[in-house]
């Protein structure tokens, strides 16, 4: 036909998929029979307004068939009533959309901000809404519209690869000019010779027979696989050394690309500094110097002599408590107990462990002994400052107030061992009874 | 510029085509067809992509340096990023306001020009995008303002308008894109059918979807589209009021006003249409659009321009008189401040781009005239970057105290950022030129009068006058 | 919003008040040029050089994390506790007085100076030169080694070189001592005194000079003249009522008293209860002094000595003293104008009426007759005992004269080895000396100094000079108090005291500096005990010099020159020059301190160099704009620098700070060898032997170009608008009255602005029991000395970030010390306002961070968490007092290791990481950062006070700007407990906060300013 003609060379090469084209066959590694045999898809009739389509439409509507549709360029109007199409159910699915939007956005800044981590901001409530209305607004549009337009997709059956229309070369220009309506044989009133009287009735442009597409083979085509194989071991990659990197083990430091502050120029405690010798940036102090508060000029208190000799009482500035007496057993659970044993027998368990191994390990003094009972105070506390024999000195470790804590301890300790009934009140001698 | 393209442009002359749909249809998809575009478009395309390269250059130092390459300092904190983040976002404003607000309006000329204002939404809303990321001062941990889990429970802080920006202007660019793509899709299936290429039809086809024209299938894409635009209307509307939150909810003097939001969209609409206008212009004339967007729309354009330009004309006033009426000193110095402090120059800049000039659309002569039309285009997308500077920097510039007051100097890498953010905008509006349908190919047919059964007959060749609709 | 009280209207630039046409013209220009060039790209390392040198280049070290050795004591000595800080006591001298310090040693480490609270003259403040010492201490460009010149090359030599070279030299000098000349910094050391007694004698006709780059001589001179025997004045301005001071600038880091004066003054301006102080002020430019003063006189220095003389004339006719060496009434002309005279009026009325109660502070740089006089003055007034007390100082051979001999014997060839001890004579002596070409001539020069400088390098000897934090030392404080020095780390680089070089030199038996000290005291200090008690302490109690009983003899009446018969004229050839020492370099030798370059100077608000000062006035009479590039010539000797307008500067007299121009500074201040600029000029080069720091007719010639002043106030021209927003707001933010007026209406302060009910939508979330820290800085007290400023950058670890980031403003000082004028241009008030984090309690700055970087905490801190920070600024963006401060570049850590500064190894770079306080973050780049009111210090104090399970008293808690602040305008506490000081502060009367009309809340409050002047003159 005349219209024909003139986009005929146009339409030959833009037709998505020709039966005179072997290399299109070939795209599809396994041969589908020939085209030929096909059975009968549907009836297609086509239309150059959209006015007669909207006539045919009513036709076919009234003729009961439900299996049929039309194609056009664009939305026809009126074609809806015409071809007796029902109101979606796509608003309702939006609706729910938006409300799920909406709660999300309220739980997310409710929980966040007042109840995971609740901060002090500004003087302000943990929770008013005002601040929150604008992320509300927003993430319910947000999902609103992604499903408005999900929806539509899947609702209409999209993405759809393939359909026996794209074999017929004109329907080719249903997205360009033409209109067309076709109607499928799976159509319960579908009969071959009624219905194509009933198509010629309403004076289509065209009238033709539409196969079942033999061609288009159903299953994806083996480079897709293949493509998709190949991007999937891709993407396994990363998580792949993520595995590697936290199962195995390694001498470097995790990466880390940018210090930021993490790595601080500053010196803490005990760090190394390369600009001295021992590469200490802890320094010890000039010799003579005397730090605030640190003049030690009690010779009672901090050396534990009185003019020159060994304090026999304890410096004034240490007062026997209940409170001390607690503090020096603490104090001597901790650092003298490991080696003396908790009964000072010089017992404790690194004696123990020592001896076992035995490489001339001498055993702590027991301090019940006579001679450690009769020294005077300011002697145990001189031993505990500067250590004695093998015994390291805990001065530095130890502050002069609970040395003599220990002393205290001490005392009591050997005194455990040491009293004699004639200090015991009548009724703890009724209760040794 | 004739000679570019008068004898070697395909895209001129008379659409091939026996019926108008026919025509229509030629004439955008020829377009997008073409084997080779003019050399008009290379020579564009290589500016564009050189400034492009500029973008990247500057913001790659200034992640290598610190942001102190910009001119930003105390008081002005916020220098030029965040002015072309604000002016990015409002130029994103027409697209959707065209494509959601005029649809709901039912303005059928909007199908002239919908579709690539919606590209320009999308294509804008990039730039913006870009500098909220990197004008932070450690640009490595943007991330940090998402809420995502962790163990340290370390949430985002939703009081901050910042906060409210980095959702509102992410819903805003992907429901826009939803939008843009959705329109898409029966005009990539028009592509496809005419496609003369394997990967075409390949490519079209996919993006295409199997989209055939299906009635029921209209039936529920009108739906989905009307629901779109109906959710993208105050989206459009909220948007630019929540980048206008970042001022108005501060403190500062000049910042602290509760005109912005309704002002800020006034101005958006304004500096959008007048992008639009400053694309289209040109667009029409090189890819043969005449016959498509006709004189007819540009001129309902600049109407819109000339509203909205009163609009912010009155909102500028409105500014000045309210910080009087306060009579709060702070306030009352700003505004006289920015009117005759240092920064004179360039609110008077500001005042004759988008309200003075302006002025003229209400001649018919000069709406009517195309080169008018660009050129006033061109100047209020000036002022409007204007109208962000003076708002950010003059008013930071002289706040409460005095002894901070200073004067904010650009350095050459912000000049560098400004001008590549128009490299990258420009490289991927003259993409979607040269790939994609410029025009609804299936919304200008359904607005034709062909389009309609109440009068059927073949289709004329006249495009004259407006088809109804009804 | 509208103000109730009549305000002085402010303004705080020459800029703002004349609209110079330069001016306009900047303003019209859209982005006015940079006026030194400086390129628009910043953070290139070219531009940052020195800023390498204080920064690391482990920033981007690596895509690994760091790796952290730890290194523990083997044996830890006793009372060292790692990560526990100790503090030591210390001293600092300068200018011949000690200034007893405390050092906190983080880990044997010192990093922090602070006044000793003990001393009895500094009691806790410190000034920021002293604060400074500590970055000294860990300067990279300190001398590593001795070295020795070889022909023109200088080579390095092992200290076993030198002792042999020493040993070698020693018989000749003891054969021929006559040769040796020793050039030793001006010291009240007893020590030194010994041991220059015993090199005296070692070496027998050696000769001692002590010098000094700045003016000692003239008090001296004038109390020998007044009362025949020179004498140390030591004030006691807590007692006076009415202070006079005549070009004094006592309160300010230079004066060696300082810190003394400013707290006098301090406690006398107390507007409460006890009577107020009232401050009169002659100067030529604006000094600390003049800020407090009341009343204040813009004249001529000059003009002081007629001046003087017309005020003795007066007082002494009305005392009927006339006759006793009273002056004559002088015939100067100016003396008869009204505001003079009334002026003169006033302030006798007010002496006369405050016998007793008054007394007179006279500049150093004034010649011996005028100090005479005002000692004369204060006798007369009977200020001896209650207000002045003098005690006895060693007669010293007139520096002008010492040096002239000195620079003679050695062009006759009369001087074969001279030995430089801690000056730097090449820069600082009077160009006219020739010193330079001097040391060259003599066979044997060995200089001990810090750095190589610019006398060490001509000196065939260089020997490093231990740093004041190195070495033992003794010296008298300013009234007399033996003050000990203790050092605080073994010198890092083999540095050798003062003392320790001349017991080597001397062949003394004892060597090592704690001996040498020790055996000086050995007296008073008889046992170990004593001894202890005293390092202990940091200075021996009850050493106080004895208070000597002086007569008044008679003076000789003098005549009075042309040039001091003038005031005022702004013409060329009669203008006059003042040298003064720099408030932050001193003399220069703190040139390479890059804390004290930055450091704004408390007037000027310059950083980063010297410019001279001129009068508005004079400034329009020779057509000088501000920052215009200026030609300054007296006497055949010529300046070149850019030219400040500063008002208050007195007609045709010009001010330039000493100590700039360094070319061997180091790698901050200058150091040619590196092709590193000078910062700034250097004014010696005006110096003359004859009149070394005043200078008569001089000229200012305008030359073409401008030069950039890097202040941080002021950087961009006010234009007529700014200006009418200034006059209208400054009287909203600063409140000020007078005595009757703040007596009448003492809430005055909470009036100037009238609000709404400042209420809130919302119940607070927290009702902060517990602590709830706040602040409150009384202006009445604050001097504006910026001590306060030097102390929060030591004790916070804020970076420094260089000139031509000072000129973009992106300057990080977390607390600023804003400057205002108010008044006419030639005789204007000051105010200063210190702007700390005001810890609003609805911080504005919180509620925009999108990643709650800060929020408050539970005892109503603004917490900064800066890990958490990104960087949007916009926290910046909402604060209406600006007081937080964001890293634009790599400030501290410098990643740009190919730069300009290759010369400067990663080892120097660890040597200068050692001032960082351990107990704060370094912030990197892109991080905001402010004041945080000390967190660190009040987390400490919580610390032990749990640990012993007892309550934070008051005022245990000091943060770093309240402990140093000489004058205690600042307190701080808890203010949840009604009887702290700072609650009582905030209950007080003239309390008000800034800005209250935002209902910010803040924490901090100032107490208002009150002015009081003499009912005459109003």
């Amino acid at each position: 036909m005349p219209t024909m003609a003139g986009t005929a060379g146009m339409i030959t090469l833009t037709r998505p998929r020709q039966l005179e084209e072997p290399q299109m066959s070939e795209m599809h590694h396994k041969k589908p029979e020939s085209q030929e045999d096909a059975p009968l898809f549907g009836l297609l009739a086509e239309y150059n307004t959209p006015s007669e389509l909207i006539l045919a439409s009513q036709k076919v509507r009234d003729a009961g068939f439900t299996r049929w549709d039309t194609f056009t360029p664009f939305p026809v109007h009126g074609i809806d009533r015409a071809m007796g199409i029902k109101m979606t159910r796509l608003p309702w699915l939006v609706l729910g959309a938006a409300l799920a939007g909406l709660s999300l956005a309220i739980w997310l800044q409710w929980w966040t901000n007042a109840v995971d981590y609740p901060w002090i901001i500004s003087g302000k409530p943990f929770w008013s809404l005002p601040a929150n209305v604008p992320i509300m607004f927003e993430l319910t549009v947000l999902f609103a519209g992604i499903t408005a337009m999900v929806g539509m997709l899947v609702m209409n059956g999209l993405p759809e690869p393939a359909h026996p229309l794209d074999l017929k070369r004109r329907f080719a220009r249903a997205t360009d000019d033409k209109f067309f309506l076709l109607v499928e044989t799976r159509d319960p009133r579908f009969d071959e010779v009624l219905t194509r009287s009933l198509l010629e009735k309403s004076h289509p442009a065209a009238l033709e027979d539409v196969p079942e597409d033999r061609t288009t083979s159903a299953q994806i085509p083996t480079g897709l696989i293949y493509g998709l194989i190949v991007l999937t071991a891709i993407a396994v990659v990363p998580f792949a050394l993520f595995a590697k990197a936290r199962t195995t083990k390694s001498r470097n430091t995790r990466i880390h690309a940018i210090a930021d502050m993490d790595s601080q120029p500053k010196f803490k405690t005990q760090r190394e500094n390369l600009i001295f010798a021992d590469g200490r940036s802890m320094r010890d102090p000039v010799a003579g110097t005397v730090a605030q508060g640190q003049l030690r000029d009690d010779d009672a208190l901090y050396l534990g002599k009185v003019n020159g000799a060994w304090a026999r009482t304890f410096p004034s500035q240490v007062t026997p408590t209940a409170e001390l007496m607690d503090r020096g057993e603490q104090r001597f659970g901790i650092y003298c107990a490991p080696c003396h044993g908790q009964s000072g027998e010089g017992d404790g368990m690194v004696h123990l462990r020592a001896s076992k191994l035995g490489q001339g390990w001498v055993q702590p003094s027991n301090i019940h002994q006579q001679y450690i009972r009769e020294q005077p105070v300011g002697q145990l506390f001189n031993t505990i400052t500067h250590g004695i024999r093998s015994m390291p000195a805990y001065g530095p470790q130890i502050s002069a107030e609970d040395r003599w804590a220990i002393v205290l301890y001490l005392r009591a300790l050997e005194k455990s061992r040491a009293a004699n009934l004639g200090e015991l009140t009548a009724e703890q001698r009724q209760n040794l009874k | 510029m004739a000679t570019l393209w008068s004898e070697t442009n395909p895209y001129l002359g008379a659409p091939k085509g026996d019926t108008d749909f026919a025509r229509i249809t030629d004439n955008v998809a020829r377009v997008a067809e073409a084997a080779k575009p003019p050399m008009g478009w290379y020579i564009a395309f290589a500016i564009a992509l050189t400034m492009l390269t500029g973008f990247g250059a500057s913001l790659a130092w200034v992640s290598w340096t610190g942001i102190g390459a910009w001119g930003n300092m105390h008081p002005v904190a916020w220098g030029f990023p965040i002015v072309n983040f604000v002016f990015w976002v409002g130029i994103g404003h027409a697209g959707t306001l065209i494509s959601a607000i005029l649809f709901l309006l039912r303005q059928t000329w909007r199908t002239a020009i919908n579709r690539f204002a919606e590209a320009m939404t999308i294509f804008a809303v990039s730039c913006a995008g870009v500098f909220p990321g990197v004008h932070i001062g450690r640009p490595w941990m943007p991330y940090y303002m998402f809420p995502i889990p962790n163990q340290m429970n370390m949430w985002p802080q939703f009081r901050s308008p910042l906060e409210w920006d980095i959702f509102a202007v992410g819903t805003y660019f992907t429901i826009s894109l939803l939008f843009w793509f959705m329109g898409m899709i029966p005009d990539f299936a028009t592509l496809r059918d005419r496609a003369t290429t394997t990967p075409r039809r390949l490519i079209y086809g996919i993006v295409a979807m199997g989209w055939r024209g299906s009635s029921r299938q209209w039936h529920r894409y009108e739906r989905a589209y009307l629901l779109l635009a109906a959710l993208a209307t105050p989206l459009v509307l909220s948007v630019h009021s929540v980048v206008s939150f970042d001022f108005a909810t501060s403190q500062a003097p000049g910042w602290h006003t509760t005109i912005f939001p309704p002002y800020f969209v006034a101005g958006a609409i304004f500096g959008g249409f007048a992008m639009v206008v400053t694309l289209a212009v040109p667009a029409r004339q090189f890819f043969g659009l005449k016959r498509l967007i006709e004189i007819r729309h540009l001129e309902l354009m600049n109407k819109v321009i000339l509203a909205t330009g009163m609009m912010v004309g009155y909102a500028y006033g409105m500014e000045f008189f309210i910080a009087w009426y306060s009579g709060n000193p702070y306030e009352v110095f700003v505004f006289v401040n920015r009117a005759f402090g240092p920064y004179a120059w360039a609110y008077w800049t500001m005042i004759a781009c988008n309200v003075l000039i302006p002025q003229l659309h209400w001649f018919q002569k000069v709406r009517t005239n195309v080169w008018c039309t660009l050129a006033i285009g061109v100047v209020i997308n000036v002022g409007m970057w204007f109208e962000r500077f003076v708002i950010i920097c003059t008013s930071m510039s002289r706040d409460f105290m005095p002894a901070n007051w200073g004067y904010f100097v650009p350095s050459t890498i912000d000049y560098l950022t400004l001008g590549g953010s128009f490299g990258l905008f420009f490289t991927l509006f003259l993409l979607f030129c040269r790939f994609l349908p410029m025009v609804a190919i299936a919304e200008v047919k359904g607005a034709h009068r062909d389009a309609h059964a109440n009068h059927g007959g073949h289709g004329g060749h006249d495009h004259s006058h407006a088809p109804e609709t009804a | 919003m509208n103000a109730k009280h009549p305000r002085p209207t402010y303004w705080r630039s020459l800029a703002e008040l004349d609209q110079d046409p330069k001016f306009q013209q900047m303003l019209a220009t859209e982005f006015p040029e940079p006026l030194d060039g400086r390129e628009m790209a910043p953070g290139t390392p070219a531009r940052r050089r020195f800023l390498q040198i204080m920064g690391a280049s482990f920033a981007l070290g690596g895509c690994r994390f760091q790796e952290d050795k730890l290194l523990p004591f083997s044996r830890r000595p006793e009372g060292v506790l790692p990560g526990e800080p100790r503090r030591f006591a210390t001293a600092m001298e300068l200018g011949g007085v000690a200034t007893g310090l405390v050092v906190t040693s983080y880990d044997g480490r010192p990093v922090k100076v602070e006044g000793s609270p003990l001393h009895p003259t500094s009691g806790g403040g410190a000034s920021s030169l002293h604060q400074a010492l500590v970055l000294g201490l860990y300067d990279p460009d300190r001398s590593e080694g001795i070295t020795r010149l070889q022909g023109q090359a200088r080579v390095a030599a092992l200290p076993a070189q030198f002792e042999e070279f020493v040993a070698a030299e020693r018989p000749n000098w003891q054969s021929r001592g006559s040769s040796v000349r020793v050039l030793s910094s001006l010291s009240s050391s007893p020590s030194l005194a010994a041991m220059k007694q015993r090199f005296l004698t070692a070496f027998a006709g050696a000769k001692w000079i002590d010098y000094s780059a700045v003016e000692t001589d003239n008090l001296e001179a004038g109390t020998t003249l007044c009362f025949g025997k020179p004498h140390q004045a030591v004030y006691q301005l807590e007692n006076a009522r009415i202070v006079l001071s005549v070009h004094s600038d006592v309160a300010s880091s230079t004066d060696p008293a300082g810190i003394v004066a400013g707290r006098g003054l301090a406690r006398g301006r107390v507007p409460e209860g006890q009577p107020m102080s009232r401050v009169y002020a002659v100067e030529s430019s604006l000094s600390l002094i003049g800020g407090i003063a009341d009343h204040r006189l813009s004249m001529s220095a000059g003009s002081a000595k007629a001046f003087l003389a017309a005020l003795d004339a007066e007082l002494s006719s009305k005392l009927g003293d006339a006759g006793k060496g009273a002056q004559p009434k002088p015939a100067a002309k100016f003396l008869a104008e009204p505001s003079i005279a009334k002026f003169i009026a006033a302030l006798t009325q007010d002496l006369l009426a405050n016998r007793g109660a008054a007394v007179l502070l006279v500049g150093s740089r004034l010649p011996p007759e005028v100090q005479a006089l005002a000692q004369r003055l204060n006798v007369l007034l009977d200020g001896v005992g209650r207000t002045v007390t003098y005690h006895e100082v060693p007669v010293r051979e007139r520096r002008k004269d010492a040096l002239q001999a000195l620079v003679q014997d050695i062009q006759a060839g009369r001087v074969e080895t001279l030995l430089v001890l801690g000056e730097n004579p090449v820069l600082t002596a009077p160009t006219d000396l020739g010193f330079a070409a001097a040391l060259a001539k003599v066979k044997t020069s060995i200089a001990l100094s810090e750095f190589e400088d610019e006398t060490a390098l001509l000196s065939s000897w260089h020997v490093p000079l231990a740093h004041p934090l190195e070495a033992w030392g003794d010296s008298l404080a300013h009234d007399g108090t033996i003050t000990l020095a203790q050092p605080l780390i073994a010198p890092l680089f083999g540095g050798r005291s003062v003392l320790e070089l001349l017991a080597l030199l001397a062949n003394d038996p004892k060597r090592d500096g704690l001996e040498i000290v020790r055996r000086t005291h050995a007296g008073s200090l008889p046992n170990q005990k004593a001894w202890d008690r005293a390092v202990h302490d940091g200075f021996i109690s009850g050493t106080m010099a004895a208070p000597a009983s002086v007569t008044v003899g008679v003076l000789p009446t003098f005549a009075l020159a042309e040039s001091e018969l003038r005031n005022g004229e702004a013409s060329n050839g009669k203008l006059e020059i003042v040298l003064a020492p720099d408030s932050k370099v001193y003399d220069g030798r703190f040139g390479n301190s890059s804390w004290l370059q930055e450091l704004p100077e408390p007037l000027s608000k310059q950083t980063w160099g010297n410019a001279v000062w001129l009068s508005p006035g004079t400034g329009k009479a020779l057509s000088i704009a501000d920052g215009d590039l200026v030609k300054v010539s007296a006497a055949g000797k010529e300046l070149t620098l850019p030219a400040l307008h500063v008002p208050g500067q007195a007609e045709g007299s010009l001010r330039i700070a000493l100590g700039y121009g360094r070319y061997a500074a180091g790698h901050v201040g200058g150091l040619a060898s590196a092709n590193v600029d000078p910062v700034g000029a250097n004014a010696y080069v005006l110096s003359a032997l004859g009149a070394p720091f005043l200078l008569s007719d001089a000229s200012i010639t305008r030359l073409d170009g401008r030069q950039a002043i890097a202040s941080v106030q002021d950087l961009h021209a006010i234009d007529a608008v700014g200006q009418a927003g200034i006059d209208e707001r400054r009287g909203l933010l600063l409140a000020e009255a007078n005595l009757e007026e703040f007596q009448k209406e003492p809430d005055f302060a909470k009036h100037l602005v009238h609000h709404p009910p400042l209420e809130s939508m919302w119940n607070d979330p927290v009702s902060y029991e517990g602590h709830k820290w706040g602040m409150a800085i009384d202006l009445n007290k604050c001097t504006g000395c910026s001590a306060c400023i030097t102390a929060c950058q030591a004790e916070n670890n804020i970076p420094v970030v260089g000139k031509d980031s000072v000129l973009m403003g992106r300057e990080m000082l977390w607390l600023r010390v804003d400057r205002y004028f108010s008044g006419s241009p030639e005789n204007p008030k000051l105010s200063f306002q210190p702007v700390p984090c005001q810890q609003c309690e609805n911080a504005p700055c919180e509620q925009v961070c999108p990643v709650g970087a800060t929020m408050h905490s539970h005892e109503g801190l603004n917490d900064m968490v800066y890990n958490r920070c990104i960087g949007t600024r916009y926290c910046s963006a909402n604060c209406p007092y600006k007081v937080r401060r964001f890293n634009y570049l790599n400030f501290h850590l410098d990643k740009v290791e190919a730069t300009p500064f290759q010369t400067v190894t990663n080892k120097k770079k660890l040597l200068m990481h050692m001032v960082f306080n351990p107990e704060v973050t370094v912030r990197a780049r892109g991080v905001m950062e402010k004041c945080t009111f000390c967190v660190q210090r009040i987390q400490n104090v919580k610390i032990k006070a749990k640990n012993v399970k007892r309550s934070i008293a008051d005022g245990e808690i000091k943060t770093a700007c309240q402990q140093t602040c000489p004058a205690s305008a600042i307190t701080f506490g808890d203010l949840n407990d009604p009887t702290s000081l700072v609650a009582k502060d905030h209950a007080l009367p003239r309390a008000y906060s800034i800005l209250e009309e935002l209902n910010n809340r803040p924490r901090v409050r100032y107490l208002a300013r009150i002015r009081n002047p003499h009912p005459e003159l109003g």
